[in-house]
């Protein structure tokens, strides 16, 4: 696959529209759109829903729209031109999957289940009007629904230092966002020679919260296979490792004790990523490479719909103000919120894991809910759960898991989480990962 | 008690003698007793009793969990390779059929 | 299996000796006997019960626990017996105590010389800092005895 594809669709590039694209003009001059064009316009009075992203939330809600309202215009947004997975990418990087299992095809999906997948950047919306700003132009809905994952706030370290934030960027990339990052992580990966590779772990909630352990053990497995002279120092902001606590413990003592240590508490205070050295509230340390995860926050989009959440005292909390139960906007019920941008929860457990399951999940709950309103039913409230799995040995493969089980407590109306660890490494739990895997693929990209 | 055990061994072909490790872990509840519904009523008390592990027909030991043990129970215990065998593994909590797991033994 | 417990307002997870919490609850009934309690009575007995006239040697016998529990609901206790182990010279029977926990009884081993070794790691789950106690009883009659203290991090009920 072509490297060049995870490159941000530059603005000027030719309409890859799906369905609905407009016939071919005859050989007069093209009539070049600007982002102030009207685009993609509606079919008589069927709902519009545009989903913007479309990763493994919106591309299951847009499936789950089109089958569950069959009158329905479903318009996804993507500036991708292809699907990655960030499941699976872990094995990926050290060649357990080939770029294939990560990589997909979502044109396909898109015809089969029936929506309009248009390849562009969300720039913005004009809520009071019910627009969305795109590069390629403007586009209405009636419904929307934000599904753009993350973005890494690397301005909590570096302010506007914007040298700094480029140096970190393309120097220790994280490949926590579906982008060039994964091809630049897995070539430092592939190509380390040894010396101290330092992690830092963003503080909660974060995309993913187990499996920057799971990237650690398996770098450190092919450290270990590949006898490089080389150490992984995981600074974490947490007071120990969370979620799978002893199933990683275990490993991290058992398999790769000269490899890996996890240092606790170690929030980042400074950073310098010219001079490679990091001060956190555990120490200071050098690094002859890292992998920079700073703090995630909800994807720009939502920022730019203003639909940010504030705590107590007015500061945003970097995540989507809303309904818990609903998944709309607390602000705005034709806006909903589906994956890792959606808001906290619960204040047993603040927010659902930051999970490919979870957003596969909401995706199908927001679809239900926006089918259930256009046909004047009653809305209910759907709760998800959660299920990851966690390869923490590459030879013979071993995996440890953690589940999430969620219900309203009566009393109280709140949602409350239940946790099981599964501590116990074993075959059987990577057989079930592949199913696992299959069975989502198979749920939103028609494979 | 639906889902399988999950079940490690440090060597599954280990020299006669050798000390072989086993962890074992389940999902159960182990529902104490103490614990009030949403009504204010006691829940039953439902906690796995009985863990038992054999080689073959052998009895390594049993376990017999009180309510202090904490929920989805996890054991680890080792036992030194005398023969080949299947270990046997079985959980009976008080209310389901109990839980079985097998690794096969072999003495190398 | 489905999980209906009520964690609200705490931050331990997963802990099934959770008491009810919030106030719609407290308000439906007088509050119980607090069913946390310790109960020194049943610790003197299952104590007693198993060291007989026996004098426990504080030897022969490991316990490893951490010495602060950040997790009350899954607290690792890895005990082992250190004497050699035969077929003619075993260690028949090892139970957990946790002193202070409602059931101070947390579990019993009872071991085949087929074994070969008399070791097993659990976890327990604990109600308040306390001491733990193992005692181990070989087949020659001999009872051994460990014993530690453990600080449980989070407050109240934590399990
Ligand atoms: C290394 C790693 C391992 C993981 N392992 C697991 C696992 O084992 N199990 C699990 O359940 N989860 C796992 N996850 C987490 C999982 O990848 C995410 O939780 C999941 O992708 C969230 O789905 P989403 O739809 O919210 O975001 P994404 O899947 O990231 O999709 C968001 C999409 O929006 C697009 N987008 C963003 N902004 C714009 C814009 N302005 N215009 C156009 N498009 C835009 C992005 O390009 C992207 O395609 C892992 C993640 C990583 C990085």
């Amino acid at each position: 696959m072509n490297r060049r594809n995870f490159l941000i669709t530059p603005p000027a590039m030719a309409l890859a529209l799906g369905l609905g694209s407009a016939p071919l003009q005859s050989l007069a001059a093209p009539a070049i759109l600007t982002p102030a064009s009207r685009i993609l316009p509606r079919e008589g009075k069927k709902p519009r829903i545009v989903i913007c992203g479309g990763g493994w939330g919106g591309m299951t809600a847009a499936r789950y729209l089109r089958e569950l309202i069959p009158n329905s215009d479903v318009v996804l947004l993507e500036r991708n031109p292809t699907f990655w997975s960030g499941p699976m990418s872990n094995k990926w990087l050290i060649d357990i999957v080939n770029t294939d299992f990560v990589n997909h095809d979502m044109q396909r999906p898109a015809n089969r289940y029936g929506y309009t997948l248009l390849q562009t950047e969300v720039t913005g919306f004009e809520r009071d009007r019910k627009l969305v700003r795109t590069a390629h132009g403007l586009i209405e809905y009636d419904f929307l629904i934000l599904s753009g994952g993350i973005r890494n706030a690397y301005e909590a370290w570096f302010g506007n230092d914007q040298r700094a934030i480029d140096h970190t960027r393309t120097h220790f990339p994280s490949a926590y966002i579906p982008n060039a990052e994964m091809f630049a992580l897995k070539r430092k990966v592939q190509a380390f020679k040894g010396g101290t590779l330092v992690m830092t772990l963003p503080p909660p909630p974060h995309r993913c919260p187990p499996s920057p352990y799971e990237r650690a053990c398996l770098i450190a497995w092919h450290i270990k296979k590949n006898r490089i002279p080389g150490k992984i120092l995981i600074l974490d902001p947490k007071p120990k490792v969370a979620p799978i606590h002893m199933g990683y413990q275990t490993a991290f003592r058992e398999l790769y004790p000269d490899i890996i240590t996890h240092v606790p508490n170690a929030r980042v205070q400074e950073l310098d990523p010219f001079n490679k050295r990091i001060k956190t509230s555990a120490g200071e340390f050098r690094f002859d490479d890292a992998i920079l995860m700073p703090p995630h926050q909800a994807a720009e989009m939502v920022w730019q719909a203003d639909l940010i959440g504030k705590d107590a005292n007015g500061k945003p909390t970097g995540w989507a103000d809303m309904h818990p139960r609903l998944f709309h906007a607390h602000s705005d019920d034709s806006v909903y919120f589906v994956g890792d941008l959606m808001g906290a929860i619960s204040d047993q457990f603040g927010h659902y894991p930051k999970s490919g399951h979870v957003a596969n999940y909401v995706g199908r709950i927001v679809a239900q809910n926006i089918a259930e309103r256009v046909s004047g039913k009653e809305v209910l409230a759907r709760l998800p759960d959660n299920l990851c799995y966690m390869m923490v040995n590459a030879e013979p493969q071993e995996e440890i898991s953690v589940k999430f089980e969620y219900e309203v407590d009566p009393a109280s109306g709140k949602v409350i989480q239940t946790q099981i660890d599964m501590d116990v490494r074993t075959e059987d739990l990577v057989k079930e990962d592949f199913a696992w895997i299959k069975e989502k693929f198979s749920d939103f990209l028609a494979i | 008690m639906a889902k399988p055990p999950r079940i490690w061994v440090s060597n599954a072909k280990p020299a006669r003698g050798e000390i072989v490790r086993v962890r074992a872990q389940i999902e159960h509840q182990m529902e104490s007793g103490l614990r009030s519904d949403e009504a204010g009523r006691l829940r039953p008390r439902n906690i796995v009793r009985k863990f038992e592990a054999r080689l073959g027909q052998t009895l390594l030991f049993t376990w017999e969990p009180g309510i202090s043990i904490a929920q989805n129970p996890y054991i680890e215990f080792t036992f030194a390779a005398r023969d080949s065998g299947e270990l046997v593994m079985v959980w009976a909590d008080e209310k389901d059929p109990p839980l079985e797991a097998r690794k096969t033994i072999t003495l190398s | 299996m489905k999980r209906r417990d009520f964690v609200t307002g705490s931050a331990a997870l997963g802990g099934a000796l959770m008491l009810p919490s919030g106030p719609a609850r407290a308000q439906s009934r007088p509050p119980p006997a607090n069913p946390l309690a310790p109960n020194p009575a049943e610790f003197k007995r299952a104590m007693g019960e198993f060291v007989g006239t026996a004098r426990p040697l504080e030897s022969g016998l490991k316990m490893e626990l951490p010495v602060l529990a950040d997790n009350p609901g899954a607290v690792p206790v890895h005990v082992w017996v250190t004497l050699p182990i035969t077929e003619s010279h075993y260690c028949k029977e090892l139970i957990v105590l946790a002193e202070l926990n409602p059931s101070p009884l947390a579990c019993r081993f009872s071991f085949s010389p087929a074994a070969g070794t008399a070791e097993a790691a659990v976890r327990l789950r604990l109600s308040q800092s306390q001491t733990l106690h193992a005692l181990a009883r070989m087949s020659d009659g001999k009872v051994l005895v460990a014993r530690q203290a453990i600080t449980v991090a989070a407050s109240g009920c934590g399990m």
